[in-house]
């Protein structure tokens, strides 16, 4: 009568415990019973058997002829050595905790909210200044007719005397929206 | 005061059952400079076997054996009788600094030098017994070359120093079925190459 092939299978992955005694005793009484069996596992458990054998006879005696006397003198001398500090170490992982923390709080700053923050920030000033040719044409020392100027390109039509008034272009001059739309050339 | 420390500890050291190992302990840690003495010289021959039979190498074996009785000694302190033996906690630490050297330096195993090393036999044994066992002794250590790290640690633990499943695990960091698993792989690469080799002794040790 042949076995199932998942029975043998589970016999064989059992063996070495088997042979080591490690199984509880419901399960080494399932081996025990199918070995009686089933002639293919018992022939795996000899071989199982002969490995086990002969690591045991043989193992133990692998690395035998330990110098005591050079070891312990060694081990005595380096126990005599004075420790390595351990402040440096403890300073170094304080300082790259730090460094992370300080990297914490700057990096939000330098994310991709900061271009709009800074556009925030610079905006309040520019709109605060006043349009300066409104001021200039309006002034009646001039005589001039009272004609809105901006420094826009559709403010160039203005008269010569309220050209001559405006002050020089500055590189961080930028019109306000408001002057924009007043002299949109729709007149909206 | 060397000598004396040497005398006593090797005579504490021949046998040491659990009760004396942990009373060694207790007057290591009030300071006792001989029971030191004595632990190292009962433990450190096995911590080395189990060293040299990962290491297959006896510097390193050396090295690793003297590191592990100094972080030993000086962490004395934490050392739980209630959750592992002694010799279990000694492995414990030597296999981490063992898997240390792995990782640093491949390949580790010499096959050459790891010849230079096989046993002789005890004296007395007729010539061909002592070939035989030579053959046997050469046969393990190629075995243990030929397997993977893992696989070797736990021949050597099972095999070398005969732990049960339970603290193999303790001593490699896994459960208890991986322990039993790794053997279990290790027996099987290990089938064809000494299959031969042990029938083989066998037979010729009973024809003798």
């Amino acid at each position: 009568m042949t076995m199932p092939a998942l029975q043998c299978r589970r016999c064989q992955a059992l063996l070495p415990a088997y042979i080591h005694r490690e199984l509880s005793p419901r399960a080494r009484r399932w081996v025990a019973a199918h070995l009686s069996r089933c002639d293919v596992c018992s022939r795996v458990y000899v071989d199982h058997r002969e490995v086990a054998r002969s690591l045991a006879a043989e193992m133990p005696a692998v690395g035998r002829g330990f110098d005591r006397e050079r070891g312990w003198a060694s081990v005595q001398a380096r126990l005599l050595q004075p420790s390595p500090p351990h402040k440096k170490r403890f300073h170094k992982r304080w300082g790259a905790a730090a460094l992370l923390l300080a990297a914490a709080l700057i990096l939000p700053s330098l994310s991709v909210n900061a271009p709009r923050a800074f556009a925030l920030h610079a905006r309040p000033p520019l709109q605060q200044t006043p349009p300066v040719g409104l001021e200039s044409a309006d002034t009646p020392a001039l005589g001039a007719p009272a004609v809105r100027v901006s420094a826009t390109p559709a403010a160039k039509i203005e008269t010569p005397s309220a050209k001559a008034i405006t002050p020089p272009a500055q590189p961080n001059y930028a019109p306000s929206w408001s002057a924009q739309a007043a002299h949109t050339p729709c007149g909206l | 005061l060397y000598n004396a420390v040497r005398i006593r500890g090797l005579i504490l050291g021949v046998h040491m059952d659990s009760e004396s190992v942990e009373a060694c302990i207790s007057r290591c840690l009030r300071g006792d400079q001989l029971s030191y003495a004595a632990l190292y010289d009962h433990f450190a021959p096995i911590v080395y076997r189990m060293c040299y039979s990962l290491l297959l190498n006896r510097e390193d074996a050396e090295d690793v054996t003297q590191e592990t009785f100094v972080y030993a000694f000086k962490n004395m302190r934490r050392y739980d009788s209630a959750r592992s033996a002694f010799k279990t906690w000694l492995f414990t630490i030597a296999i981490c600094r063992c898997r240390n050297l792995y990782r640093r330096r491949r390949p580790l195993v010499d096959l050459a030098g790891l010849m230079q090393h096989t046993l002789h036999a005890p004296h007395g044994d007729m010539p061909e017994v002592q070939a035989s066992r030579r053959e046997a002794q050469d046969a393990v250590q190629r075995a243990l070359a030929s397997l993977s790290p893992r696989l070797r640690e736990a021949v050597v633990l099972r095999y070398g120093h005969g732990l049960t499943y339970r603290e193999m695990a303790e001593v490699i960091g896994c459960p208890p079925k991986t322990a039993e698993s790794r053997v279990r792989l290790a027996h099987e690469a290990l089938r064809d190459l000494l299959r031969a080799q042990g029938r083989g002794l066998l037979e010729e040790l009973v024809s003798l």
